[in-house]
């Protein structure tokens, strides 16, 4: 099945304004690529395959721009402490279980089980610094049909010594050398500023340029955090110089950065200059006590920006959710921090959700010809109310009613997956 | 008398503080009346049969002190509105559909499912104007088992044509539905629920308040949500700088009371809930759909005021009580953030308290596993919810719960004595 067309109540959002619909239309893929979505089937399409999904509705697939696999099994306890205080006292000690591939193994299936039956389609994932267990998630996210970046953690400082390392560089060449998955990819994972030494921050710099893979990490998350970073690099003006001054602020290749809750107006720029990503992770940042993202002032400014859960700061992978707590998020900076900054709007956060994180990916996140055909497939006879008229309000209900398990068909790179 | 004994893991907060556990307990109760926790089962009960539910958690059932069953409906769209264009646009055309007896069949019937499979045993709910369509609404909880106190909504001002009321109306056909409901269910009674102050004149205000004195009846509002609506309230009472003594010059704050949100009070509103005895519903999901803000939780709890969770549907989304106590905890987290942290933020076992005991205390002896509580408990399966759960103290189970379950992990309901 190279060549086939969906029918069904197609949205999605070519701008950040507005939810483009066809009711009853046509989205088809060919050889992978999306060809268009159609009110009526052009003459050229008419003896593909058609899988006729009726009043359903068809959205792009999502893109989950942060996520920490191995912390799915945290997920849910343990969030009563800020950041810094959190990881030494629930994420390192469980990321340490890693080191046991049977349980990396068992632990990932849970993950990627759950992942296929929510509304991802991509992800930019960090794994643990354990090559061979983060080489499994690889696989299991192959194997279920993903495409993405998965990263081995670097780390080799400010952490218990069993997830510090003591040869960072040369662990993940190695690793980087056993990376041959078709649609998931490496990605370099420095942990974040205070768990990476200056020689390890400068080789993944001069690695990147030498090599342009991309490149994940975190910023000015936490007040803690940032102070930290202050203290551990003296001579940078803002967090980001930080990272800036080992020359991985976007220099060398694509770069996301998560969180940037306290992101002053210099690191804004520079984001926007540099083109770094700003994954924003609005349950995760009101769950560690964070703060609110100022995603309205990134918009306005031009960062390029997507959504991400932040598993296990965040507690669900559903990206449906992330897309709520980002306008609640919004509406609570608006009321409480700062009222010229408007709240959100519902296709505002869609967009993020699917074309704005999924243009880190290339053309992904939309029905747009030359888009890769990423698809969802929705099931909203499980809510029982009634029908709202447009469409627009059935996708809207079917985000907040995530409750109802509506996703029923997933398609990633033309290939059907669940 | 019948002896229920539920044996698994049992979970309960007598007080704020903390989850008291009891790991592989029996809890059981004679008829609806609680006799404790035993971790062996007392000789008095050998040969009773035991519903062992292994591995379970068991947990007092779960208290929503506020939401609108009409709005059940539209859940989840217009939210990105605020309050007052969200009410025109869906909140009362929607309410005029519930006339048509057939199409709140419909509608009340899946609303009840829904609180019954998210483990909802207790609430206190808004109807519509209708007396016939609230008195449905009343049968299909009885039917689920689930206890709630319920309002034919008043409103007779700043209303839209089809759905104003004149106030002699008002209060004539609200003495009728009174007659006719208070003595006719077991787990369900009428409340006086006048819609809010903006919507209610203070001839309609007056009479519900001596309808609540003539019949004793618990009493259901909204409180200092939005800043629109306290500037009508202001302008039309200019004698008072708040709500809640509004309401109280009619009667309507007593031990009876509940009211929803609460976001802005004053000092001295502060001390009347107090004094009174009211108790407020917090809604964190829908202050923050409705961009509302955030209510001082914290100084409430302080002054031991009684607190509730509401999941406030359809101004929140869900009407899972256990996303009410997430979203209570972050919200304080916020709150504590920009009070420059003043104000301690909720604790996992304080947000359980409040859906719990904290809302229960509303019904009575509910909410709590204490010895002469009513028994309202759920059974738990956690085996779904990420990692095995062998590595997780009883606590962090629950934690994981709150945050992760959803129906699907709820396999048992209790409510006042009875499997449902």
């Amino acid at each position: 099945m190279t060549n086939y067309i969906l029918k069904g109540n197609i949205l999605y959002t070519e701008t950040k304004e507005e939810l483009t619909t066809v009711s009853g239309g046509y989205v088809v893929c060919q050889d992978g690529y999306c060809q268009g979505a159609f009110q009526k089937l052009p003459e050229a399409f008419q003896n593909y395959e058609l899988l006729d999904y009726g009043d359903c509705l068809i959205i792009p697939g999502m893109t989950d721009l942060h996520v920490h696999a191995p912390q799915y099994t945290v997920c849910g306890y343990a969030m009563d402490l800020e950041l810094m205080d959190w990881l030494n006292a629930y994420i390192f000690p469980e990321e340490a279980h890693y080191a046991d591939f049977a349980y990396a193994k068992s632990s990932y299936s849970v993950f990627v089980n759950d992942l296929l039956h929510s509304p991802t389609s991509r992800l930019c994932a960090f794994g643990t610094l354990h090559s061979e267990g983060t080489l499994e998630l690889m696989r299991q996210l192959e194997a279920a049909g993903f495409a993405g970046y998965v990263g081995k953690v670097s780390m080799d400082r400010n952490a218990p010594d069993t997830l510090r390392e003591t040869h960072p560089v040369e662990a993940l060449k190695d690793w980087l050398e056993q990376c041959r998955f078709p649609h998931i990819k490496p990605i370099l994972t420095p942990r974040f500023i205070p768990a990476c030494t200056d020689e390890l921050m400068s080789a993944l710099g001069k690695l990147q340029e030498q090599t342009h893979l991309p490149l994940q990490s975190h910023l000015s998350e936490s007040p803690a955090e940032i102070a930290f970073v202050q203290e551990l690099c003296p001579k940078s003006d803002f967090y980001g110089d930080a990272y800036d001054q080992f020359r991985t602020f976007g220099t060398g290749g694509k770069t996301i950065m998560a969180h940037c809750v306290h992101s002053g107006d210099e690191e804004i720029a520079l984001m926007k200059e540099r083109q770094v990503y700003m994954a924003h992770c609005a349950e995760s940042n009101f769950n560690l006590s964070s703060g609110i993202a100022p995603a309205r002032r990134f918009l306005n400014v031009g960062v390029p920006m997507g959504l991400g859960t932040d598993i296990g700061a965040g507690t669900s992978v559903s990206m449906f959710r992330s897309i709520k707590e980002a306008i609640i998020a919004s509406k609570m900076y608006w009321r409480l921090i700062d009222p010229h900054m408007d709240p959100l709007q519902f296709s505002e956060a869609f967009y993020l959700a699917t074309k704005g994180g999924g243009s880190f990916f290339g053309n992904i996140g939309s029905f747009e010809k030359g888009y890769e055909f990423d698809a969802v497939v929705i099931d909203d006879r499980k809510i029982r109310q009634p029908l709202p008229d447009k469409l627009e309000n059935r996708l809207e209900r079917v985000i907040y009613a995530d409750d109802c398990h509506t996703v029923i068909h997933k398609f990633i790179c033309g290939k059907k997956v669940l | 008398m019948h002896t229920t004994i539920l044996k698994g893991n049992i979970i309960h907060t007598p007080t704020p503080s903390q989850f008291v556990c009891v790991k592989n307990g029996y809890l059981v109760a004679a008829d609806n009346e609680i006799q404790g926790i035993f971790e062996t089962l007392p000789e008095q009960y050998q040969g009773i049969p035991v519903m062992d539910y292994g591995d379970q958690l068991i947990i007092p059932g779960l208290c929503d002190m506020h939401l609108h069953a009409p709005q059940f409906v539209y859940r989840g769209l217009g939210l990105d509105l605020q309050l007052m264009d969200w009410l025109d646009r869906y909140a009362f055309p929607t309410e005029a559909r519930f006339q048509d007896l057939s199409y709140a069949q419909i509608y009340y019937e899946a609303f009840a499912d829904a609180l019954a499979k998210n483990g909802t045993t207790r609430a206190v709910i808004f109807g519509t104007i209708h007396p016939e369509a609230t008195e449905l609404l009343m049968e299909i909880l009885e039917k689920k088992r689930i206890a709630a106190y319920v309002g034919k909504i008043n409103m007779d001002t700043l209303s839209p044509d089809y759905l104003c009321e004149t106030p002699e109306q008002s209060l004539a056909d609200t003495e009728q539905w009174i007659l006719n409901t208070k003595d006719r269910f077991q787990l369900v009674k009428p409340a006086i629920t006048p819609r809010f102050i903006p919507t209610c004149s203070s001839q309609l205000l007056e009479g519900l308040g001596k309808l609540a004195q003539k019949y004793d009846l618990h009493i259901h509002s909204h409180i200092s949500e939005d800043l629109g609506e306290m500037a009508i309230v202001r302008q039309r009472y200019p004698q008072y700088d708040n709500d809640g003594d509004v309401y109280d010059h009619f009667g309507l704050l007593n031990e009876k009371t509940v009211m929803a949100h609460y976001i802005y009070p004053t000092e001295h509103e502060l001390e009347l809930t107090k004094k009174r005895g009211i108790t407020i519903a917090h809604c964190p999901q829908s202050n923050g759909n409705v961009s509302a803000g955030i209510p001082p939780i914290r100084r409430m709890l302080e002054l031991g005021i009684q607190v509730g969770l509401g999941s406030d549907i359809a101004g929140g989304y869900s009407v899972c009580i256990f996303r009410a106590m997430a979203e209570a905890v972050y919200l304080s987290k916020l709150k504590w953030l920009v009070s420059g942290k003043q104000e301690d933020f909720l604790s996992i076992p304080e947000a359980f308290y409040l859906g719990t005991k904290g809302g229960g205390q509303f019904f009575g002896k509910v909410g709590s596993f204490e010895k002469g509580y009513e028994l309202d408990a759920l059974v738990i399966n956690d085996q779904s919810l990420g990692t095995p759960a062998d590595h997780l103290t009883l606590e962090e189970r629950l934690e994981r719960v709150i945050h992760l379950a959803d129906d699907r992990n709820i396999t048992a309901r209790y409510t006042a004595g009875e499997l449902a």
